[in-house]
Parts: C-alpha cells; sequence; structure tokens
C-alpha cells in the first residue's frame, strides 16, 4: 500500500490535469452512444454524494473528496493538509490504527489516499459487496479520528523523512523554488508536500482546528463508480454519514492572497542535478474559465505524444551535430481551482540548456502566429475523446474524475462537459490563448543544470 | 509504505507520458537508492511501537469485515480460431464501450537468447515502432497519435507482447500498423543507435542502485554461467549487437504460427475473422526452431556472495532458491503460502518479523517467477549495513519455519480471502479480460483458469498449504547475495563463519563470453555507412513523403536502340506498394505498333503481348513460377522504390570505393536483393544525395542513368532516363508522374481477352 504524499511534482500535476484534460474528453459525434448516468444527491448536512453504476464487474470504487488541500494552510503550518492525510490512517474512536487499511486489504481492496494542493482524497476500491461496510469506516474518520500527540510525534518523523527525501533530490527542488518564483503571494507556491521546519511547529492543536475546519460533511462528496445504484449508496451514507451535524463554512485563506499580474518575464538557475531540467512556466486562469479549454488543446498539440512539436523539435536529431537538443520535452496545462499555470519542460544531460529554452518559447510563439494545422488540431481533440472514453474503463479512475471535477469546476459532471467544449475549440481560439496567456514577457524559467552538461 | 512521489527523471518521464499513453519516452530512469547524492535515504528503520493502545478494552470497535468467500469470475464468452497462416486468435466480445484492443504475443524473449546475443529479444521488440517499410518512427506516432490510441511493443522472459488500443471506429489503424511492425520492421541504424545507447546507458545505471544488482546477482549466482536465467547483461554485450542479429531474430521468432492474438472490445463478430486474414493473412508461416532447453544446476549447500559497493549505506539483501512451474499442481498453493510468508505485504510473517518485531529493516518481500520452467523464489530486504547478516538470518528464520510447520487456519483464509478478492475486482475492461489471457495462453491455460482462479485459491487448505511449502522450499540449499559496503559486512560473516565469495560492484555479472558465431560477412561499420548514405538518399528524394508512397503511376517516351535500329517506345509503369505492378509498353516497330503489359499481384503475374507464333496477334500467359523471380526484382528495383527497398531486413548492404560520374563524387552502395540475389549497385552523388546510377545484371550487366530531378509531390523524381547494356540503349524522358493517384485494383487484374487495352487508359 502506498499512500501518495501530495508532492506537486510534475507527475501529481500532471495526474490532477489528466483527469481534468485526458479524461474530459467526449466526442462531436458522440464516440459513446450511451454514457452511463452520474447521479447526485445532498444530505441534509451538506454531504453531497456522487454516484455513477458500472456493472461491468463486482467492484465499487470508493472515494471521499474533502475540499481541503495545501493551498488551505496557514503560510506557517505548510504541510498540514498532508500531514493530516496521514492522520487517518491512525485511528478513531471505533477503528484502530492501520484497522482501516487492514480491514480492506483483507478483502482484496485497495486503500490509498492523496493530498494536492486544492482537495486530498480518500481512495477506497473493493468488492462490491462491501460498499456500506467501506462508507462505514469513511464516516467513522470523517469526526471519529483520535488525534493523540505519541502518534502526531510519530508521524511527523514519517512525513519529515519524506520531506527530507525531497529535498535530497535537486530536481524536486528546483521543481519547488520554479512555484515560489512563478507565485509571490498565492499559496501555489508552495505544495502539498511543506517544509520540515513548518511541520515540527505543527501541534495537535493546529491538526485538531484544521480537522474541525475542513472534514465537515459540507466540505465533502462521496463519490462511488460501480456495481451498485444511488439508492444503495444513498440509503448507506444516511446511515453512517447521516448522524453527523452540518458544521460553518470553512475559511479560505488563499481568497486574501491572489496572485498579482506578472509583469516582466523572471528566470532563475538552481542547483545542478544529475538529469538537466529546463522548465518554462506561464499563468493561465482557473478551471471555471472557459479559456483553459483552448489552452489545453494547446498543451497537447505542443508536447502530447511523440509527434507533438516539441517532441519533435527537441529529439530530432541534427544531422551535423549527431545529437539532439534534448533528451526529451512536453508540456503540462495544471489547471487548478484558482489561477494555475502551463508548465513546459526540457529534459537533457550532455546538452546545453538555452537552445532548448529558446526552442520551448519559439515553439509556443510559432503556434500562437499560425495556429495548429487542421490535423493537429483534429489529433488533439481525438486525444482527448479517446482518452474519455478509456477512462470509462475503470471505476477507479472514474471517481477520480468526477471528484476532480467537482474540486475543480462545483461540478462532478464537469469532465463529461469538457469534452463537448474542447471539441468546439478552435485554430483561432488557441492562437488566442498563446497569445494572451503564454508570451515570452510572462514566462517563469528555471533552469536546473546538468551535471553532465559539456 | 509511504513513499512520497519524488520528482527524479523516472517520474518526469511518467509525467511527460501522462496525458497519452505512448511508447515510454526516451528517458533513463534515475532509480532511487541511497549512496547517490539526488535521491532518497532509505527511511529511517522504524522504531518498536510504543505501547500505547487506547482502544484496549473496548468494546464498540467496528470488527473486520468477513472473509470472501471464493467464487467463480463471470467473463464474457470467448470465441477462437487459427487464420490461414497458422496464427491463433481469441476474441472476447464486449460492447459496453467503443473500444478495440489487440494484443499480440510472440513466443519470444529473453529464454532464447543466445548468450552471446543477450538483450537482442528486447532491442528487436524496441524497434519495431522505430519504422516500417511503409512509416518511419515519426510517421507510426503520428498514425497513433491521430486516432488518440496506444501502440506499444515489449519484450519479456518468455514472449514478446505488441499492444494496440483505440476507439472501435479506428481499428484500421491497429490493422494497419501491427502488420506492418511484424512483417516489415525495418530496424533503422539510426534508431538501434539510440536505443542501444539507452540500454547501455542502463546498465551504467544499475551500478548506481543497489537494489538492483542485487536481483541481478542472485539470479546469477542461482543459475550460474549455463543456464540462459543466469545470464545478465553488460555493457558490452549490449554494444555488440547489431543489426544483422536483430533481422536474424525477427526471422526466426516472428512467424505466426509461433504468436497468438487476443482481440477484445466492441468488434462486428461477423466480419473480424475476415478483416484478420486481410491484416495478418501476408504473414507467411514458417518453421519454428525449438526454443533452446537448458539442464537446471543442482544446489548443494548455501552459497553467498557478497558484493563489494564502497560508500554503500544499506545492504541489499536477496535469498534465493527455485521455485515452481507455473503448471505444477502446487501452485495455488504456493501463491497462498507465499502471501503469508512474504508476498502480502504489511501483513507477511517476513514483514513483522524485520520491520516490527525486529525493527531491522523498512520492509522485506517474497516472491516467485510464474513462468513456463521453474524460476526462482527469491526473499528480499534491504537494512543498515550493521543489521546485514542479522537481518539475513531472519529471513531465512522465517523461510526455515514456513518450510517446516506451513501456514495456520487463520492466516490460510486470510491470504486466499485477500487474492480472491483482488482477482474478482480484476477484470473491468476488455483489455484487462485480453492481457490476463494473454498470460494464461502462452502457458497453456484458457479462459476457464482466469474464471476459476479464485475458486483454486478458494480451495487451498492448510494442509496443501503445508505440503507445498515443506516440498518447495528448501531450508538447506539455497544462494544468499548482500550488496552493500564490504568493509562494514564482511566482519560481520567472518565472526559468523560463513564462507563468501566477493565481488566488485564493478565486474561483470555475468563472466563475459566470446562470441564464437562467425563474424558477419561484412564489416559492419561499413555497412552501417552504406545504411547511411541510403538513408540519406531516401531523405534527399522526399524522406517520408517517398515513404508514404502507395501508389504511383509514370509514364515516359524516347527511343530504343537496338542492332542499328531506333525505333520509338512509349511506357506506363503502375505500382500499387507493397507488392503490385503493371507495365504498359508501346513499341513503334517497322512491322507495326508492339503492345506489351506486364501485371503481377504479389507472387503471381501475366503477360499480354505478341504471340511469338504470329506477332500480329496478342496472347496473354501466366508468367512461368521460374520467371517470377526475375519480375519480381523488377518490381523491386523500381528506381522510386529501390532506395526503401534497400533499407528493408531482407536486402544486404554494402559499401563500395567511391566513384565519379561526369566528374561529380559519387558515393556507391551495393545492395542484394532478395529476389535471385541479384546485386544492385546504388551511385548516389555526394552533393545532392540523389541516385545518379543504378547498375544490376539481370542476365546482362544493365546501368539506368537518371537526370534532370524535378519535385512531383514532395517527391524528387528524374525525368531523364537512360537505360543500356550490351545490347540496346533506351533513351526515355518521362511526360507524367503521379504520385498516389486513385488505381483500380482491375488493372492488375488478368484481362479475360487479349485486346489490347487502348491506349494511355488503365483498365
Amino acid at each position: 500500500m502506498s499512500r501518495r504524499g501530495t508532492w506537486p511534482t510534475l507527475l501529481a500535476a500532471a495526474a490532477a490535469v489528466a483527469a481534468s484534460t485526458t479524461a474530459a474528453s467526449a466526442a462531436p459525434k458522440p464516440a459513446i452512444a450511451h454514457l452511463p448516468i452520474i447521479e447526485q444527491a445532498t444530505l441534509p448536512n451538506g454531504l453531497k454524494i456522487t454516484v455513477m453504476q458500472i456493472d461491468a464487474a463486482p467492484v465499487v470504487a470508493v472515494q471521499l473528496w474533502y475540499h481541503a488541500g495545501s493551498k488551505d494552510e496557514p503560510g506557517n503550518r505548510r504541510g498540514s493538509a498532508h500531514m493530516f492525510e496521514h492522520m487517518m490512517f491512525k485511528g478513531t474512536k471505533h477503528v484502530r490504527a492501520e484497522a482501516h487499511s487492514q480491514f480492506l486489504n483483507s478483502i482484496g481492496g485497495y486503500v490509498n489516499a492523496q493530498t494536492d494542493e486544492d482537495a486530498t482524497h480518500y481512495v477506497d476500491t473493493v468488492p462490491a459487496d462491501f460498499l456500506d461496510f467501506t462508507i462505514q469506516l469513511e464516516a467513522e474518520r470523517m469526526r471519529g479520528l483520535l488525534i493523540r500527540k505519541p502518534m502526531v510525534e510519530t508521524e511527523k518523523q514519517v512525513v519529515e523523512e519524506e520531506i527530507r527525501q525531497a529535498d535530497n533530490s535537486p530536481l524536486t527542488k528546483g521543481f519547488l523554488r520554479f512555484l515560489q518564483v512563478a507565485y509571490t503571494r498565492h499559496p501555489y507556491a508552495w505544495t502539498a508536500g511543506g517544509t520540515a521546519s513548518d511541520l515540527d511547529a505543527t501541534s495537535v492543536d493546529d491538526l485538531q482546528k484544521f480537522y474541525d475546519a475542513y472534514y465537515q460533511p459540507n466540505n465533502a462528496m462521496l463519490v462511488v463508480v460501480g456495481k451498485t445504484s444511488m439508492a444503495a449508496v444513498k440509503a448507506s451514507a444516511e446511515k453512517w454519514f447521516g448522524p453527523i451535524a452540518k458544521a460553518a463554512e470553512p475559511p479560505r485563506p488563499s481568497a486574501d492572497r491572489v496572485e498579482p499580474p506578472q509583469v516582466g518575464s523572471r528566470r532563475e538557475v538552481v542547483e545542478p542535478s544529475q538529469i538537466g531540467l529546463v522548465l518554462v512556466g506561464w499563468h493561465i486562469p482557473p478551471a471555471r474559465n472557459a479559456d483553459v479549454y483552448a489552452l489545453q488543446v494547446a498543451s497537447l498539440i505542443l508536447g502530447t505524444g511523440e509527434s507533438s512539436r516539441f517532441k519533435q523539435r527537441l529529439k530530432a536529431v541534427d544531422p551535423k551535430s549527431q545529437h539532439a537538443l534534448a533528451l526529451d520535452g512536453g508540456v503540462e496545462s495544471l489547471v487548478r481551482e484558482e489561477p494555475g499555470l502551463t508548465v513546459a519542460v526540457g529534459v537533457y544531460r550532455d546538452q546545453a540548456p538555452e537552445p532548448i529554452e529558446a526552442a520551448l518559447q519559439d515553439e509556443v510563439t510559432k503556434l500562437g502566429r499560425s495556429g495548429p494545422t487542421a490535423d493537429e488540431l483534429r489529433k488533439a481533440k481525438n486525444n482527448v475523446q479517446s482518452g474519455f472514453v478509456f477512462s470509462l474503463e475503470h471505476a477507479q479512475g472514474l471517481a477520480e474524475a468526477m471528484g476532480r471535477s467537482w474540486i475543480l469546476t462545483g461540478d462532478p459532471q464537469s469532465f463529461v462537459h469538457q469534452v463537448d467544449l474542447i471539441e468546439k475549440v478552435s485554430s483561432a481560439d488557441v492562437q488566442r490563448v498563446i497569445k494572451q496567456y503564454l508570451t515570452p514577457d510572462r514566462a517563469t524559467v528555471v533552469v536546473i543544470p546538468s551535471k553532465g552538461q559539456p | 509504505m509511504r513513499s512520497i512521489a519524488l520528482l527524479t527523471v523516472a517520474t518526469l518521464g511518467a509525467a511527460l507520458a501522462a496525458c497519452t499513453p505512448k511508447p515510454a519516452p526516451v528517458i533513463i530512469p534515475t532509480l532511487p537508492t541511497d549512496g547517490s547524492e539526488h535521491t532518497a535515504k532509505p527511511p529511517p528503520v522504524l522504531a518498536k511501537p510504543v505501547v500505547d493502545d487506547p482502544w484496549a478494552g473496548k468494546s464498540d470497535l467496528i470488527l473486520a469485515p468477513g472473509l470472501r468467500a471464493a467464487s467463480k469470475v463471470e467473463l464474457p464468452p470467448l470465441v477462437e480460431y487459427t487464420l490461414k497462416n497458422g496464427l491463433h486468435v481469441y476474441a472476447v466480445r464486449n460492447e459496453r464501450l467503443p473500444v478495440m484492443s489487440f494484443q499480440l504475443a510472440i513466443r519470444a524473449g529473453r529464454m532464447g537468447e543466445p548468450r552471446a546475443r543477450l538483450g537482442v529479444s528486447e532491442l528487436t521488440a524496441d524497434l519495431l515502432v522505430k519504422g516500417t517499410r511503409r512509416r518511419d518512427a515519426k510517421q507510426i506516432a503520428q498514425a497513433i497519435d491521430m486516432v488518440g490510441g496506444t501502440i506499444s511493443a515489449d519484450s519479456t522472459f518468455e514472449a514478446t507482447l505488441l499492444s494496440c488500443s483505440v476507439l472501435a471506429k479506428d481499428a484500421s489503424t491497429c490493422l494497419d500498423l501491427l502488420p506492418e511492425m511484424i512483417e516489415t520492421p525495418t530496424f533503422p541504424e539510426q534508431e538501434l543507435t539510440k536505443q542501444r545507447d539507452q540500454l547501455i546507458g542502463g546498465v551504467h545505471q544499475r551500478l548506481e542502485d543497489a537494489a538492483t544488482l542485487a536481483s541481478l546477482h542472485v539470479q546469477a549466482l542461482l543459475w550460474g554461467p549455463e543456464h540462459v536465467r543466469g545470464w545478465i547483461n553488460s555493457e558490452r554485450s549490449i554494444g555488440s549487437l547489431r543489426r544483422e542479429d536483430l533481422i536474424a531474430w525477427h526471422k526466426t521468432w516472428y512467424v505466426p504460427n509461433n504468436a497468438l492474438l487476443v482481440v477484445t472490445g466492441d468488434f462486428d463478430p461477423r466480419t473480424l475473422r475476415d478483416r484478420l486474414e486481410r491484416s495478418f493473412g501476408g504473414w507467411a508461416k514458417s518453421a519454428v526452431p525449438p526454443v533452446p532447453a537448458y539442464h537446471e544446476p543442482g544446489l548443494s549447500g548455501i552459497r553467498i556472495r557478497l558484493v563489494d559497493k564502497p560508500g554503500q549505506t544499506q545492504t541489499h539483501i536477496r535469498v534465493g532458491q527455485f521455485g515452481i512451474k507455473h503448471d505444477d499442481a502446487r501452485f495455488f498453493d504456493t501463491l497462498v503460502w507465499n502471501y503469508i510468508l512474504g508476498g502480502g505485504g504489511f501483513s507477511s510473517r517476513m514483514m513483522k518479523s524485520v520491520r516490527v518485531d525486529a525493527g531491522k529493516a523498512y520492509g522485506a518481500s517474497t516472491s516467485f517467477d510464474r513462468n513456463l520452467d521453474r524460476g526462482s523464489y527469491v526473499a528480499q530486504t534491504f537494512t543498515r549495513n550493521a543489521e546485514a547478516v542479522a537481518t539475513t538470518k531472519l529471513l531465512i528464520a522465517e523461510i526455515a519455519k514456513m518450510q517446516k510447520e506451513g501456514p495456520t487456519d487463520t492466516e490460510v483464509a486470510a491470504a486466499s480471502s485477500n487474492i480472491a478478492g483482488a482477482w474478482g475486482m480484476r477484470f473491468q475492461s476488455a483489455a484487462d479480460i485480453g492481457g490476463a489471457l494473454v498470460g494464461a495462453e502462452l502457458h497453456g491455460f484458457g479462459m476457464e483458469y482466469l474464471q476459476n482462479y479464485g475458486k483454486a485459491v478458494g480451495a487451498v487448505d492448510v494442509a496443501s498449504a503445508k505440503k507445498a511449502a515443506g516440498e518447495i522450499l528448501d531450508p538447506k540449499n539455497y544462494v544468499i547475495v548482500m550488496v552493500g559496503d564490504a568493509k562494514d559486512v564482511e566482519p560481520q560473516l567472518k565472526r559468523e563463519g560463513w564462507r563468501y565469495e566477493k565481488m566488485a560492484f564493478t565486474d561483470p555479472i555475468t563472466p563475459e563470453v566470446v562470441d564464437t558465431t562467425p563474424p558477419p560477412p561484412a564489416d559492419t561499420k561499413t555497412i552501417a555507412t552504406a545504411r547511411k548514405l541510403v538513408e540519406e538518399a531516401v531523405a534527399a528524394k522526399g524522406g517520408p513523403k517517398l515513404v508514404a508512397i502507395k501508389t504511383l503511376r509514370m509514364g515516359g517516351k524516347g527511343t530504343t536502340a537496338q542492332q542499328g535500329q531506333t525505333i520509338a517506345v512509349s511506357i506506363e509503369r503502375t505500382l500499387v506498394v507493397p507488392d503490385r505492378m503493371r507495365i504498359d509498353a508501346r513499341l513503334q516497330t517497322p512491322i507495326g505498333e508492339i503492345s506489351v503489359i506486364v501485371g503481377v499481384t504479389g507472387t503471381a503475374g501475366w503477360q499480354l503481348g505478341p504471340n511469338p507464333e504470329n506477332p500480329k496477334e496478342s496472347i496473354i500467359i501466366d508468367i512461368p513460377a521460374k520467371d517470377m523471380v526475375g519480375v519480381q526484382f523488377d518490381r523491386w528495383r523500381d528506381p522510386e522504390l529501390v532506395l526503401l527497398h534497400a533499407l528493408e531486413p531482407d536486402a544486404k548492404l554494402a559499401l563500395l570505393a567511391d566513384d565519379t560520374i561526369d566528374g561529380k563524387p559519387q558515393s556507391v552502395v551495393k545492395v542484394t536483393s532478395p529476389y535471385g540475389n541479384i546485386d544492385v549497385t546504388l551511385y548516389l552523388d555526394k552533393k545532392t544525395h540523389l541516385m545518379t546510377r543504378m547498375v544490376y545484371a539481370e542476365g546482362l550487366t544493365n546501368t539506368d542513368d537518371f537526370a534532370d530531378y524535378r519535385d512531383v509531390s514532395g517527391v524528387k523524381v528524374a525525368f531523364v532516363r537512360n537505360s543500356h547494356d550490351a545490347n540496346r540503349d533506351t533513351k526515355l524522358l518521362m511526360s507524367k508522374v503521379e504520385i498516389d493517384p486513385k488505381i483500380d485494383d482491375a488493372a492488375f487484374a488478368k484481362p479475360a481477352s487479349a485486346a489490347p487495352a487502348p491506349k494511355g487508359t488503365t483498365p
């Protein structure tokens, strides 16, 4: 069992975006005739319930999404959301420490949790006949957690060790620095990983406060996908979550920390690593802004697949020098609840970073100037469509998409609608958003030099 | 295990690939290991839990769920049949989603590799997506990216697996690409170099990765240098792999009667078989040699290898012995007792012993191979150097205890509940079923295996598990590998009186072998140069545009001089890639116009021409088989396509000395065609890289000269062509050149009557 702790590696970031982009894709002529119905309900205490019934296998993916991420942390308690995620496995009034996982593992289930900038979610994928039991366990830890000092201290060490591991990696450090350069005010400047000194200062009281503010039914959504029905899920949720009282709306500290518009480009060279990275980022609007669809299409055209512009440019072997510009490259639009980033990456070892940076900027500018070809536009949309259809194969991935959609847009179905919205993106839209957002004078560049560099 | 996702290159690679499931990006993963400054130190060894139990004595705790009763998994029905070429097909229809997945398994894996060719199986698979006769790497990527699908090829110990998944409406993309990849891979030299460098990079990287080193050393020590399982690749073994090796490997194993195809998803069952016959029908059946068999080495006593890696703070430990075959009757018993011993993660005995009770290590586990042969049974852990021997003893003690006493009733019930429960949740998508089916069928098990797996696990009881563990585990004969800093570990071994062999972590894991196979006929370097020249010529001629040509029609007029007579000729040549050709020739002879038409499809052809008995009359004949080789050679050496054909695996390349034509320096490359082994010499202009001359001896030595290259739809075509042999001199000026015109299949069909078709039309 691996509880992935919330590190906004590009991987986690990509996974998050994958939920909103790749998974968020459908066809103009529906690639799928009858989409399984997504049903929604809300309990009187504010707990939202979203269910998609799929009878393909005797499985249910049960997930509890809390609208509480690292951007909700106080600026001097960075990492507490992730720390909290660990505590959720450490026992409640009626469940011993680690028993939640042990119980579900014993029936072949899969248990995990993840904290990111905007949310923390808990994953239980189990045989369908254990739905009620699993919901009982999730309800138990929504309000029944025992936050005990000895357990907090032990777990702090574990989490701090994770942070130290990350600190040992120049690549991770470089990426974290990149975020700090890009965000001068907004809490997206840090990730859910947090810092050891803040964690050290985190007390039982701090954790209890965080728990009481955010782990409440009116700040959560129960998502169930698989062989079940809304009636069954609702009955079980009413039984186990029903008795929990509604709480006050949680505070949103990021509302007071809006990132000012970036004026002028920023550039930094950080500590070298075995493998070099060139990171180029641009601020983009939040998930609820319609421009994100064109930005996602631009990302796909620039960096997704071996035939994308970045990969073709960076990986092509120059006939004269017999070398490629870089080992690899790509781009992701990190679409978040609040304004995110589009990040272009070049990976290199023996090459020099400057030509890579120039090539990345050049490809973006070119796409803005001339727009995508009809084939590229079609390819991007086809990828979105097929990604959407394939995302329907597995219950767990679908539950993720629904939970992520809710966090990003307030609507657990938005990943479905996005497919149509992306289908409508035109070549002119792509050009417009590139000219509006991805301009060289608004870029944040961080270079992690390669030790292998000549 | 709580591991934070580090931004390693491996995760970055995954991140870059995350948006689209594609062949893995070309990135050499940096594996986390201690001793490497940019990766994490292992987490601290956990202290024994503090006695702190707020739940003691409570009666209102939520109780553990009941265990899972093992049950049969419901799967959709399976249809199976064999195509004409011997390719066995399994089709599982599932209409839930409009997707289709093709999984083609070829029984060619590491177990069949000659000792001097380690890695040939992997490299061959890696290059399948890097170029076919019709597409280069970019075009393959473009084709699959365009439909948002995925395609990949990978090789394992036993098999090579090609996999293609697309929306059902795009199934033809897979049905085009897969046959191309298996039938006509070109193994481009440049891509081979890239891929080989990457594998060598992996060999370098593993020197920094004590865990991988330990896992490789335990196989080498257990199986020894006379068994394929004991052979571990090296920079030298990978560096010695040549394009010819890949071609030979491909030719030997990539045949339909040595493969199986699983098709899953939303297809039309009425047409699937025909579609598969059409797509894979050209893949020719051929005899398959037996996979080499090796004598299983015995083990007597305990062998210990210490691999010295100075500066290493953690010692990686492996305890290895022989496993069981997948078809062993005790397989399911072994699944269960292994789960209890070390396969079951945090709930296993070994984990509890080293992590919780002794606080010696972060974790420990056991695993066994699921193969046709016995494979290995390996226990693994890592610990601080100072605890290396003590921790090893814990592993051995747990193995010995399981061997002697077997598991308990409670353990068996819990293990089988977990294994069967997880199995029951495993088949959500059609591709999930397909993947499992490939694995089962390669080992001769069918769908029932998948359906009844859970029940078979449920049938294991404490007696059968105990019996199996007692028979399979060997408490006396096994091997131990430790990879750590010898200065810390050696004193412990000596104190214990354990005898061991010591190696440096940089030593070859398997003793290097001298290549005893005969050297290739030509210097590989010059072959590579020749190949590069042809690749440059392809690029100059149009590169991707040339490669993409599907049909071609060109007509020209001129004269031919023979025996002092000069007559007017016109010729039209029509080609449909790969194997159709038609030539319409008209000669204005003193006795009137003679028309000759030749049509070829695959290995059959016909000719419509003057009756030798009565030249004024036309007759149609089937070209006799003995002459077809020559006709196929003519098709192969078509000036527009010969460069592409020269890059195919079945053509042999050689570099000849430079030459000049009309004062212009030329590179000269010889290509031996697969048709009649006829040598074709290509003269490639050093400046333009375009072909200026082609010489071949089909009976008489024929020389074709090319000039006046013009651009036609992005392809450079010579408009002036002179051809001469000892008897004949023909000068042609092209008047009509069409790239990818629409061509009716009827053009290649043998005409029903001998009336010559009207000039200038193509039936």
